[in-house]
């Protein structure tokens, strides 16, 4: 005979078999149209029997060369040109923006000087209005400066507006305690042997995530590179470069360069995973140290 | 290793909140001094400001002999202990304790020694590999301590530094704190919250509520005489009991009856007999404290005791070996509540057999009795009293009291009146002086001061003395009647003279000018100009003096002679190696004679460049130099004829800013035009004759340069007269520029610039906007005849010895010390002496100065 208990823990139990169940299928379902487009663009890049777009997922025929053709320096479309181009305008840029955005966290932080909520909110409610507002605007000024078709010009944009994302960093700053700092004036510190020994060892996880989301968003921006680099095909980034490829001759490119573009596309995504895999513990701690105490 | 002071601190925030008040003390070279009071009584912000983390509104810090309020905190030499250990996390215990060492340079060895004496001294020599991650509270509080007292700091600053231990390792630290306290010999501020850790450290001990000090003493001192209310519910657990009450003299004994319950106390008078007077007439409300452990139940002793008690017993708390009793002295009270007839008893007797509900006698030890006034909670039984107060009566103008019956001064003549008080303040008692004479009783020294016990007619007064007298000595007194207050059923009907007259002002330069002084603005753009032209030439100076150094030429050439010593020594090193051959022995020389060619050119090059330059500044600056150089000698030269003119010129534009002046309004055009018209004068003739006399000089240099004769022979022409005049006038200008002046509605007195410096100081960018009040001793106006502060004498009050003018002016009324023979109806000018006043700012009501 079972007792009552028994008869309810039972019943409990089905029903959280019964959740799980469906939670897992929506999940999985999510999953899959989540998954679905990079499954796609991995198996287009390695296809050899045709290069126009098909409506099949696996290909007929398996082969390199889609990756090998990136390499060609020769032809119209110089890919591993883009690829350093991007990686230099991403390293660049992501140098000087995570100094600038760590020095300008630290001074919101914990320097105390007139106008600095203003300064606070202002860069907020800047920050709320879509970077593409402002291109127009950015492309007359760069061409006043002869800088439109030139990387330092795109350098410049992405640099100049790089300290409006102080927010994360300032609040993972505001979680060390003040009296550090305050122990160390008396010990005969300046605020720049502070800010150098003290503060940024202890905001690994912070500068790391600094580093990546820095480098992330020039490496795959296109809107802006597209507007400023010009025509000169040397000078393109991989973004612009892989549009191409599907735009160009009124769209009569797309079907003889479409699986090199997924290759390209893979090939590009990999220093991103690469780098993800290696600083995602540092990346979710900063992410979430700003926001708790630790 | 050295001596705090702090005088008149206080910290006011931007938006009003004043977090200290008038913080004043002195601390001396190796006291524990503990900060204590409830949180947000502004003790860690007073440490904070010495720390130098916090910057001081007003007032002055001094470390040793050093005023040290703009100082950084690294350079104050003091040390500091944070409640949470503040050690930097990414660093192992070790280079904690060296960080604060390696940024002052200090050599590796001797950190390493250093460290080693201080874990030593803490016991942790064993974790210095270790970060703090890895150590307990108490590891890393000793790893704090250790940080701290490495550089042997001058003052050691802890704030709260065991409020995150546990209740034991608390108690041990506190004994190791004071134990390293008597190590180093050095002075230790500590703040707390936790009053056991006050008393058990402290040296002395400030007791803070609400950002003022409420009593700074020894921990004996505090809990035997508590100066309020407050501090004695503060010091000691459980809390001091407090009662309502009043007190009531009949002749020797004082009755005290407790409001809310039946019991009378009785206490001889003379237990009492510094207890302000006007207490005793059994009306005015009094909170009566008294402390656990000075009430018993303990039958033996309630059985020989007078003053008793009726105790209904609510609960007990047991702490095993004493045992505290609740008991409420109002039989329909709980004994729970805080109300004012809770009685806590503190029992060593374990074994009382009583029962909750009990009705006890409770024996009371009357030496402990507190006493503290119902509405300002300060204590009517001051260790110093400041008023002794006298049953007194007027009778034709003589003030009868004691057996003493004294002459009122003209100022003080009042109808007959009997059965007043006569207040007299300690301080109005002036000693060695006068007719009337008075027994020393006893003299008590209490904190520095000596209290002196006075006897007439059986009654006892005090006085403060500064010598010891011996006891029995009969001393002549006189009383200054400035300060005394006769009163009759709370009518007052003589009043002391206010310390101070309190006048209104505002801050300005004349940088802040108005518009409308169309003249005076005028006046300051041409003085203003003069002094941009004088920075000019300044800076030109400098950098002239920058640039020109001869020395350099030496330096070369001694490098040049260096080098190709070097060269050839190389040379002959390699000829000697005796394996070159015929060949490489001329290559070699060859080699060496290249080189030393091109060290030669290089450094020729070089000296001709250094040598080219000075030709061009030479030519450039020569005259220039010259004749400002003759001009900074005359200026320091006719130093003292400058300063008598500086002061003249000063009043001058003092009287110019002072339009708003009744008196000057009235000649203001007439005035104003003629000073201008006579600095015109001066100046125009001061830059006519520089101008001639440049040119002279100019002239002679370029006659000895024609003739190729040395330029620095020249004698070039000095300043003249009018010159000097002019340039004196110049500076003073431009100190006059500088000049802040307080303008009391019209009247300016200049401000120096020690009080500027602390109003720009304590209000920064509202030093202009704020309103200041400027508290004036009598004695500090002097009457002048030229302009002032123009007062209406009212009236005037003769106290025999001097004379005190009441006068009005601007809607106020001040008192003026002045013998000189006045009417009423007569307009006095007064200036003011800035220098002896004090200056508060009004709003927030801080002391400037």
């Amino acid at each position: 005979m079972t007792s009552i208990g028994e008869r309810k823990y039972k019943s409990q139990r089905r029903n959280r078999i019964i959740t799980n169940t469906i939670t897992y299928i929506i999940l999985i379902i999510i999953s899959l149209v989540w998954i679905f487009p990079f499954v796609y663009l991995v198996f287009q890049s390695f296809r050899g029997e045709s290069t126009n777009v098909v409506s099949y997922l696996v290909p007929h025929e398996w082969t390199f060369d889609n990756y090998i053709a990136l390499f060609d320096l020769t032809g119209r479309y110089p890919f591993m040109r883009w690829y350093l181009n991007t990686l230099m305008i991403a390293v660049i840029s992501c140098i000087f923006q995570t100094i600038l955005t760590l020095m300008v966290s630290y001074c919101l932080s914990r320097l105390r000087f007139r106008g600095r909520k203003g300064i606070m909110k202002m860069i907020l409610v800047i920050g709320m209005f879509p970077g593409f507002l402002s291109m127009i605007a950015i492309y007359f000024v760069l061409r006043e400066l002869g800088m439109v078709g030139n990387p330092v010009g795109l350098i410049l944009v992405y640099v100049a507006g790089s300290a409006m994302g102080y927010y994360v960093v300032k609040g993972f700053f505001d979680t060390i305690p003040k009296s550090l700092d305050e122990a160390a004036m008396i010990d005969g510190a300046t605020k720049n042997t502070i800010f150098w020994k003290i503060i940024l060892p202890l905001s690994k996880p912070i500068v790391i995530y600094t580093i990546l989301t820095t480098f992330v968003s020039p490496w795959g921006d296109f809107m802006m590179s597209s507007y400023l680099l010009g025509t000169n095909a040397n000078n393109w980034t991989v973004a612009i470069g892989l549009q191409n490829w599907l735009t160009a001759n009124n769209g009569q490119s797309l079907n003889e360069y479409f699986t090199r573009f997924c290759a390209g596309a893979v090939f590009t995504s990999i220093p991103i995973v690469i780098f993800f895999f290696i600083l995602q513990r540092y990346y979710v701690e900063g992410v979430t140290g700003g926001a708790v105490k630790g | 290793m050295a001596n705090l002071s702090l005088r008149h601190i206080y910290k006011v925030y931007p938006n009003g909140a004043k977090a200290v008040s008038d913080f004043n003390m002195e601390i001396e070279d190796k006291e524990f001094i503990v900060f204590v009071g409830p949180s947000g009584c502004g003790k860690s912000t007073t440490l904070r400001m010495i720390a130098g983390l916090e910057d001081i509104t007003a007032g002055e810090l001094f470390i040793g002999d050093r005023l040290v309020n703009d100082v950084e905190p690294k350079d104050r030499d003091i040390a500091m202990v944070f409640q949470n250990y503040a050690l930097y996390p990414h660093m192992t215990v070790y280079d904690n304790m060296a960080f604060g060492l390696k940024l002052r340079h200090v050599p590796a060895a001797e950190i390493h020694e250093k460290i080693m004496w201080a874990a030593k001294i803490l016991g942790i020599e064993d974790y210095l590999d270790r970060k703090p991650k890895a150590m307990s509270g108490g590891q890393r509080q000793r790893v704090a301590l250790g940080r701290a007292i490495l550089r042997n700091p001058k003052v050691f600053l802890l704030d709260e530094p065991l409020s995150n231990l546990d209740a034991k390792l608390r108690t041990q630290m506190r004994s190791e704190i004071s134990k390293l306290h008597k190590q180093l010999g050095t002075t230790f501020i500590y703040v707390t919250h936790d009053q056991i850790e006050a008393m058990t450290m402290g040296s002395r001990i400030v007791v803070m509520k609400l950002g003022r000090v409420q009593q700074i003493d020894t921990p004996k001192n505090l809990y035997r005489y508590p100066n309020n209310k407050f501090v004695a519910g503060f010091i000691g657990t459980p809390q001091m009991n407090f009662f309502e009450g009043q007190l009531k003299r009949n002749k020797d004994m004082v009755e005290i009856k407790l409001d809310y319950c039946d019991d009378i106390l009785n206490i001889p008078f003379n237990d009492l007999l510094k207890v302000n007077p006007s207490y005793l007439d059994g009306k005015k409300k009094v909170y009566i404290g008294l402390r656990c452990e000075n009430v018993t139940v303990n039958p033996d002793v309630v059985a020989k005791a007078t003053n008793k008690l009726k105790v209904k017993i609510s609960h007990f708390e047991e702490l095993g070996n004493e045992t505290l009793i609740y008991g409420d002295l109002n039989m329909h009270g709980d004994g729970f509540t805080e109300s004012s007839t809770r009685i806590i008893i503190k029992s060593t007797k374990t074994d009382l057999n009583l029962e909750p509900g009990d009705v006890v006698d409770a024996a009371i030890d009357i030496d402990y009795l507190h006493f503290f006034d119902k509405n300002s909670e300060d204590t009517i039984v001051p260790r110093v009293p400041t008023t002794n107060l006298f049953d007194c009566k007027v009778k034709d103008n003589q003030l009868k009291f004691l057996n003493l019956s004294l002459d009122l001064p003209e100022a003080l003549k009042t109808p007959d009146v009997t059965d007043a008080e006569l207040l007299v303040p300690t301080s109005a008692i002036k000693l060695g002086e006068g007719n009337i004479e008075a027994t020393v009783k006893n003299i008590e020294v209490i904190n520095n001061v000596k209290l002196c016990y006075l006897e007439i007619n059986d009654r006892i007064f005090f006085t403060e003395v500064k010598e010891d007298i011996p006891v029995g000595t009969v001393v002549k007194l006189s009383i200054d009647f400035t300060q005394i207050t006769i009163q009759k059923d709370e009518n007052v009907i003589i009043e002391p003279l206010i310390e101070r007259d309190a006048l209104i002002a505002g801050l300005t330069s004349s940088a802040t000018l108005k518009e409308s002084d169309k003249a005076l603005k005028d006046y300051a753009t041409t003085t203003v100009k003069e002094y941009q032209k004088h920075l000019d030439a300044k800076e030109a100076d400098d950098i002239r003096n920058l640039v020109v150094d001869p020395k350099i030429i030496k330096v070369y050439k001694n490098e040049c002679k260096e080098e190709i010593a070097r060269i050839k020594a190389e040379a002959s090193f390699n000829l000697s190696k005796g394996d070159l051959g015929k060949e490489g022995k001329k290559k070699v020389k060859a080699q060496e004679e290249k080189d030393v060619a091109e060290t030669k050119a290089k450094y020729d090059k070089l000296i001709a460049e250094v040598n080219q330059h000075f030709d061009v500044l030479n030519k450039r600056s020569a005259e220039e130099k010259a004749r400002d150089d003759a001009k900074l000698k005359d200026i320091r030269d006719a130093k003292n004829a400058k300063a008598a003119r500086a002061d003249m010129l000063l009043s001058e534009y003092v009287k110019l800013i002072g339009t708003n002046n009744k008196f000057i309004k009235e000649n203001s055009s007439k005035l104003t035009a003629e000073a201008l018209a006579e600095y015109n004068k001066v100046r125009n003739a001061g830059i006519a004759a520089e101008a001639e006399r440049t040119k002279k000089n100019k002239d002679a240099i370029n006659a000895a340069k024609k003739n190729k004769e040395n330029i620095n022979n020249v004698v070039l022409l000095e300043p003249n007269d009018v010159e000097i005049d002019y340039l004196a006038k110049k500076e003073a200008y431009e100190f006059t520029l500088r000049q802040g002046y307080l303008n009391i509605n019209g009247y300016v007195v200049a401000v120096n610039n020690d009080i500027e410096s602390k109003m720009i100081q304590a209000l920064s960018s509202n030093t202009f906007k704020s309103i200041y009040r400027i508290e004036v001793p009598h004695n500090a106006y002097k009457e002048t005849t030229g302009l002032g502060l123009n007062a209406e004498v009212k009236a005037i009050i003769d106290y025999g010895f001097t004379k005190y003018l009441k006068c009005e002016t601007l809607g106020k009324t001040i008192y003026v010390e002045n013998n000189a023979p006045h009417g009423v109806g007569d307009i006095l000018n007064l200036q003011i002496d800035i220098n002896r006043c004090e200056i508060y700012e009004n709003k927030f009501d801080i002391r400037l100065y």
